[in-house]
């Protein structure tokens, strides 16, 4: 035990002394305030809208603003997040095969596994904390002023995009033993992102995708389940999450194995 | 209207200024970047929309200690 | 201490070490000389258990050496060529995890790590290691490899990337260090090795070429021989037909190369009764250098 606590400990510290927890700590504090503040702006912006349209001829009836436009707001700002995060975290790894640090750790006995469970459990406990700090923000605020009560599914909506963090953080451990340089890394991350939003244009796959969590947001509005196949639902989330939570795990024992092969 | 969005913009500004001064602080503290020089990092984090520049000096530009 | 039997190691179809045999004795410095390429990190790195062995077996204090996580890892201090140190870390919370992850009780640990960096003098640097300089990252990188007081230590080129004055701070920290360990030390350049080693190992294309101490390897060696330097040319021809051996290299010089000690005092005896005075008897010394450089262009 001594040996992974000494090592989390060593992690918690570069967080902190290299800076990365701060500019998380700041990017996820606007993030949080953003969503609520474009809200509120939102009537001065249709009203000015509405003038140059009138112009034209054309009228546009006053629009109403409710917590539901703040978290629509949220949900779209989410992606954000997400590239954020992949960006900050995808040297974890690979930085320290390219500089050799860990050499000495081997050579001290620090088990591979224990580099990999370190690294994945600072990693996903700064998402979590800066994912519900952005969260908590735009909740306290969109209470103030509005009214969250109109909003349904809002924890279940809010822990898709959740997990879909953990899934790229997994997909970022899993690359990282395979690659040796972060640009890499979040190219490949990107890629697969990036590959799996294209193939869930097929209708038939794309609900249990993990990409498919994207669309969050569209569980908090209170259309009836009967609608379209394409929106997602509280049913239909389900198959989405069960296979995010079994594509994690994949990736954690293919990041596990390879590391376990990679030399130094 | 205006006194409405106090509440916004008071931690909006506290926090993109504490991002300035914080990657500000950071490039002049350094000396040697993984990528680019000084200046292009000073004006990139100045005028790179807010938040953006400095994101990039943070992932790009800082060299890992 | 260390023992290797016939191991054999490739990568791809490039064989590195070609069924290599050595055995270093406890309390010794043991000098590992070669060309850049010749395989002395390979080896070094099969030892740390970094690389599989593709045939063959490690012993370290009688404990096989596997591949990844190995049990004699306890055992093994090691000091990368170029170490590489989490710059963010001060000396002392760098050289507290490495303890801790070596399992290092905490009375241990504290008395260990400020005995360490006082033999490295980095007592009371507080600053973070990303501002040190190079010397200052050798002296590090060896108070971490000799902390837990390992039985061996293994150095990769421990001074080829400093200057002088740094080179002999980090020979005698090793030199002291020799009294509670045994040090392997790995390097190309031949005066390092002549100061501080015990034994020595020569290995050439992925094969120990020679090994033994110093005095074995340059005992017995084809270039060891002496020359006479006479005043005059007459004196020369005088004494050369007195002992008809050696060869006239200048008018006043003959060289006996490929002698043994017991000519050249046959020579002097032969000297001092046909009374000839010599401007200059001398015996040439065999150095690593000549030793090397032949093993080298075999």
């Amino acid at each position: 035990m001594k040996p992974l606590t000494a090592f989390i400990k060593k992690e918690w510290m570069e967080m902190f002394r290299n800076g990365k927890l701060t500019i998380l700590l700041i990017l996820f504090i606007l993030f949080g305030i953003m969503s609520p503040a474009l809200a509120k702006l939102t009537p001065a912006l249709y009203e000015m809208l509405a003038e140059t349209m009138k112009e034209q001829g054309i009228t546009i009836s006053q629009m109403e603003v409710t917590a539901l436009t703040s978290w629509m707001q949220y949900f779209k700002n989410a992606f954000m997040e997400l590239i954020v995060l992949v960006c900050m975290f995808s040297g974890i790894l690979t930085n320290e095969y390219q500089k050799g640090t860990l050499i000495p750790m081997y050579t001290r006995g620090l088990s591979r596994s224990n580099v990999l469970f370190a690294k994945f459990l600072t990693t996903v406990m700064v998402w979590t904390f800066c994912y519900y700090l952005c969260f908590g923000i735009t909740y306290a605020y969109n209470a103030y002023f509005w009214d969250n009560s109109i909003v349904s599914n809002l924890s279940l909506s809010v822990f898709c995009l959740y997990l879909l963090g953990i899934w790229l953080i997994t997909i970022i451990f899993a690359v990282s033993a395979l690659s040796s340089s972060g640009a890499a890394v979040m190219l490949a991350t990107g890629g697969i992102f990036a590959a799996l939003y294209f193939i869930s244009l097929i209708p038939k796959i794309s609900k249990y995708l993990p990409v498919r969590l994207l669309n969050a947001g569209e569980l908090v509005t209170k259309t009836s389940s009967a609608a379209t196949s394409s929106v997602l639902t509280v049913d239909t989330c389900y198959p989405a999450i069960a296979v995010t939570l079994i594509l994690c795990l994949f990736n954690y024992i293919i990041a596990y194995l390879f590391l376990r092969q990679k030399k130094l | 209207m205006n006194t409405e969005l106090l509440p916004f913009l008071i931690p909006l500004v506290l926090a993109q200024m504490t991002l300035l001064v914080f990657s500000l602080h950071h490039i002049l503290t350094h000396k040697t970047y993984k990528r680019g020089t000084r200046t292009l990092w000073v004006i990139i984090v100045i005028v790179g929309m807010q938040f953006i520049g400095p994101i990039l000096y943070f992932t790009l530009g800082k060299e890992d200690d | 201490m260390l023992t290797l039997k016939h191991v054999s190691k490739h990568f791809g179809s490039h064989e590195i070490i070609k069924d290599l045999s050595l055995h270093v004795k406890e309390h010794t410095i043991y000098g590992f000389l070669g060309q850049n390429g010749a395989g002395k990190t390979t080896t070094m790195k099969m030892i740390l258990g970094l690389y599989p062995v593709d045939s063959g077996e490690i012993l370290v204090h009688d404990t096989p050496v596997t591949y990844g996580e190995t049990k004699t890892s306890q055992y093994i201090g090691y000091l990368p060529d170029v170490p590489e140190f989490y710059g963010f870390m001060t000396p002392t919370e760098y050289l507290t995890l490495c303890a801790d992850i070596a399992g290092l009780s905490d009375a241990d640990k504290k008395s260990q790590i400020s005995d360490l960096l006082e033999l490295v003098g980095l007592t009371d640097i507080n600053k973070r290691i990303h501002g040190f300089s190079r010397g200052m990252k050798q002296r590090l990188g060896i108070a971490q490899a000799l902390l837990g007081t390992p039985k061996l230590l293994i150095c990769d080129e421990p001074t080829s990337a400093l200057d002088p004055v740094g080179r002999k701070e980090i020979l005698d920290i090793l030199h002291a260090a020799k009294k509670k360990t045994t040090i392997i030390f790995s390097t190309h350049i031949l005066s390092d090795v002549e100061k501080i080693c015990d034994e020595i190992g020569i290995l050439h294309n992925g094969r120990l070429a020679h090994s033994g101490t110093k005095e074995e390897l340059l005992e017995d060696r084809p270039d060891n021989g002496f020359f006479i330097e006479f005043q005059t040319p007459s004196d020369l021809e005088k004494f050369h037909t007195i002992y008809p051996e050696g060869t006239q290299s200048d008018i006043t010089t003959l060289q006996y190369p490929n002698s043994k000690n017991a000519d050249m005092l046959t020579a002097l005896s032969l000297l001092s009764t046909h009374s000839v005075v010599p401007k200059r008897v001398e015996q040439w010394e065999p150095t690593l250098e000549s030793l090397f450089m032949e093993v080298i262009e075999k």
